[in-house]
């Protein structure tokens, strides 16, 4: 028996139709013209495309592809009227990047009434718009920095600013920096907002032992400007001490070498052999009174006779250096005399008969230093470095602008020694190379 | 003849009015223009009556009559069923119902023979029913909705119902009524037949959005067309025949 079903005829177009399959009251050719689901869809919007670095804004910006799932996550979000539908299927039409166009073809279900659902598809249009982000802009406008810091080392080289320079890069500390410029007698950062300032001087302050002085300048926003002074003491240099500031280290010696810049400057006394520590704060208390002596101008040349390890006692055991403390004969280079001297040594590990090493003659400096009475006659702070020897690594730079009222033509050539000597200083000092990460050893193999 | 128009700029004309074979309520307020349409159809010989109940305008849903009699619900005020039994023509009994479901629009779509009822109407409404309009009552649902006033609407020559109504109930009924049937909408697709529509045996009355396929299928079921009209198209379609051979 053939099942009757009740037939309406359509009210709009007088087809018949079964009610009750479509469960509406006018056809399903009338429903799905009335309805236009499509209709609510907006068509035309932008995006804002940044064309300096092909990000795309988000809001965070973002670096995607033409076709890729973030683009399309990009666009959907922009898009109004897709409240009460669901989509189908998502499709990008092919467009050519230079006419600015993204075409996207949507499928999208809604409820009409009763129950069933209608599926349609609209291709929508996406423009992009030329727009600076932020970091781009940032990078093109000069001269708006809220914070700057003044590096300031008052010595005539730049080793530790080289090698503040490479712990930057290593930790990618330059990213929110404006700009960088080199002074005489240090350097300059300048950052977008006193935070990063600040942040940035906790890192120095975790290498370097410094002292901060903040101003501030006021405009309608507010510039901070802060002064940061680093110790006159350098690695290798001899130090001689005040004093007050060797009675609260302990009664050490007066003389004293520098072998390490941390955030606090460690000494060892090259008599005793032992190590000391001086603090920022103690450095700045007695600046005025701290003498030193760098090792590049008063450098003399030893040649290394013979080695002695001295076994290290109990009470040693602290010393950061007990096991390669050892007894040197050494003799001065170019002495008509050959006269022999025995100096006690930090340097056990790599000191060598034959080998030349460079240090300090104190006795040639007898007047200047005639109050400090035991004093060493020798001191040995390192191996001679090898003549245009062939360097492992080649240092990364940041760019730094030169501030050019203060360009000295003498320190055209300057640099590239300083480099050398810092380069030097890497490869003679293991924990230097450890902190620098050793990645640019890897660098030009 | 079916003719199309708004209450207020609302096409649900079946609540602002009722018709029946020997008299027509109409609801206060509105434009001359309504009353003219029904003055025009429907001649001298039938009163228009101008009322209200519980002083509402929505009459047509809330009573229900034939040529015999008209119900009203229990809402309506004394004043308002003394003002509508003085404008009724003696024959038509007026009773007020006293009943929970009070919309007897709703409730109750009859012609001048058969009655059905909402299903859940008491046994005493029932009987006054049956007695004041003088019909057989049968209570049924239409489309599996139990408020057969609203999704129904039938005259002595023929019946319009819910479009979701199934094969079986539309037998079921045509054959209670013993009057032909047929599923429509009114009113551009709307369902809620009797809101859109007042019918009696000579003339309908339907919304201004019905359309001219809707007017076709209600002319056709309440058997509403002029006997001449029915001979000129019967010519017209033989004049069209000849030119084609």
């Amino acid at each position: 028996m053939l099942q009757r079903a009740v037939l309406i005829l359509c009210p709009l177009c007088e087809l018949e139709f079964e009610p009750k399959l479509t469960k509406t009251n006018i056809c399903p050719n009338c429903l799905i013209a009335q309805m236009n689901i499509t209709k609510d869809i907006d068509n035309d919007k932008e995006i804002l495309f940044c064309r300096y670095c092909r990000r795309y804004q988000r809001p965070p910006w973002v670096l995607c592809e033409r076709d890729s799932k973030e683009l399309l996550a990009i666009c959907l979000k922009k898009v109004i009227g897709l409240s009460e539908k669901t989509i189908i299927d998502t499709k990008f039409i092919f467009t050519e990047p230079s006419t600015k166009q993204i075409k996207l073809q949507i499928t999208v279900q809604q409820e009409a009434m009763n129950g069933t659902y209608i599926q349609d598809s609209k291709i929508l249009n996406f423009e992009e718009v030329y727009y600076q982000c932020e970091d781009c802009k940032r990078e093109f406008t000069p001269h708006i920095w809220g914070a700057c810091i003044q590096l300031r080392q008052r010595v005539n080289h730049k080793k530790s600013f080289f090698y503040l320079e490479q712990l930057i890069l290593q930790h990618r500390m330059n990213q929110q920096m404006l700009k960088v410029e080199s002074a005489d007698d240090g350097m300059n950062f300048y950052f977008k907002q006193k935070n990063q300032a600040l942040h940035m001087l906790e890192f120095i302050r975790s290498y370097l032992p410094i002292q901060v002085k903040e101003s501030k300048e006021v405009y309608s926003f507010i510039k901070y400007t802060f002064v940061v002074d680093v110790p006159r003491i350098c690695k290798d240099d001899l130090v001689i001490l005040p004093h007050k500031l060797c009675h609260q280290l302990g009664g050490i010696n007066r003389v004293q070498i520098c072998y390490r810049v941390a955030s606090s400057i460690q000494l060892i006394d090259p008599i005793k052999l032992k190590v000391s520590e001086i603090s920022s704060e103690q450095y700045f208390k007695h600046d005025l009174d701290i003498r030193t002596m760098p090792l590049r101008e008063n450098c003399d040349e030893f040649i290394v006779l013979d080695v002695e390890k001295i076994k290290p006692t109990k009470n040693d055991q602290s010393n950061p250096f007990f096991n390669t403390l050892c007894t040197v004969e050494i003799m001065k280079d170019n002495d008509p005399d050959y006269k022999q001297y025995q100096v006690r040594s930090h340097l056990g590990n790599f000191l060598q008969a034959g080998m030349t090493v460079q240090g300090f003659d104190l006795i040639k400096y007898n007047n200047e230093l005639d109050e400090i009475h035991d004093k060493p006659e020798l001191i040995i702070i390192r191996r001679k470095p090898e003549k245009n020897k062939k360097r492992k690594n080649q240092l990364k730079r940041l760019e730094v602008e030169e501030i050019q009222e203060k360009k000295n033509k003498k320190k055209e050539g300057y640099e590239e020694q300083q480099i050398e000597e810092f380069l030097e200083d890497i490869e003679q000092d293991k924990h230097l190379q450890e902190i620098l990460n050793l990645q640019q050893v890897q660098n030009q193999e | 003849m079916a003719n199309r128009c708004q209450f207020e700029n609302s096409n649900d004309i079946g609540v602002f009015s009722k018709l029946t074979n020997s008299y027509c309520l109409v609801a206060l307020g509105g434009s001359e223009n309504f009353y003219s349409v029904f003055e025009s159809e429907l001649g001298l010989s039938m009163p228009v009556i101008h009322c209200s109940i519980g002083g509402t305008r929505i009459i047509g849903r809330l009573t229900a009559g034939n040529k015999n009699g008209l119900l009203v619900p229990n809402t309506c005020t004394d004043q308002e069923l003394k003002q509508i039994r003085n404008s009724l023509p003696d024959e038509v009994k007026v009773k007020r119902v006293e009943e929970k479901l009070s919309a007897l629009g709703n409730c109750i779509a009859c012609n001048d023979y058969v009655a059905l009822i909402h299903s859940d109407l008491d046994k005493e409404t029932e009987e006054i029913i049956a007695d004041t309009l003088g019909v057989e009552v049968f209570r049924t649902t239409v489309a599996q909705q139990v408020l057969v006033g609203t999704y129904c609407c039938f005259n002595n020559q023929g019946g319009l119902v819910h479009p979701l109504t199934t094969v079986e109930e539309l037998d079921e009924l045509a054959n209670l009524l013993q009057i032909p049937l047929c599923a429509g909408t009114v009113n551009r697709g709307s369902d809620i037949i009797a809101s859109g529509l007042v019918v009696n045996d000579v003339a309908a009355f339907c919304g201004l959005d019905t359309t001219s396929t809707e007017i076709t299928v209600i002319e056709k079921i309440f058997k509403l067309q002029d006997k001449n009209k029915q001979n000129l198209e019967v010519q017209i379609r033989q004049d069209m025949m000849q030119e084609l051979e």
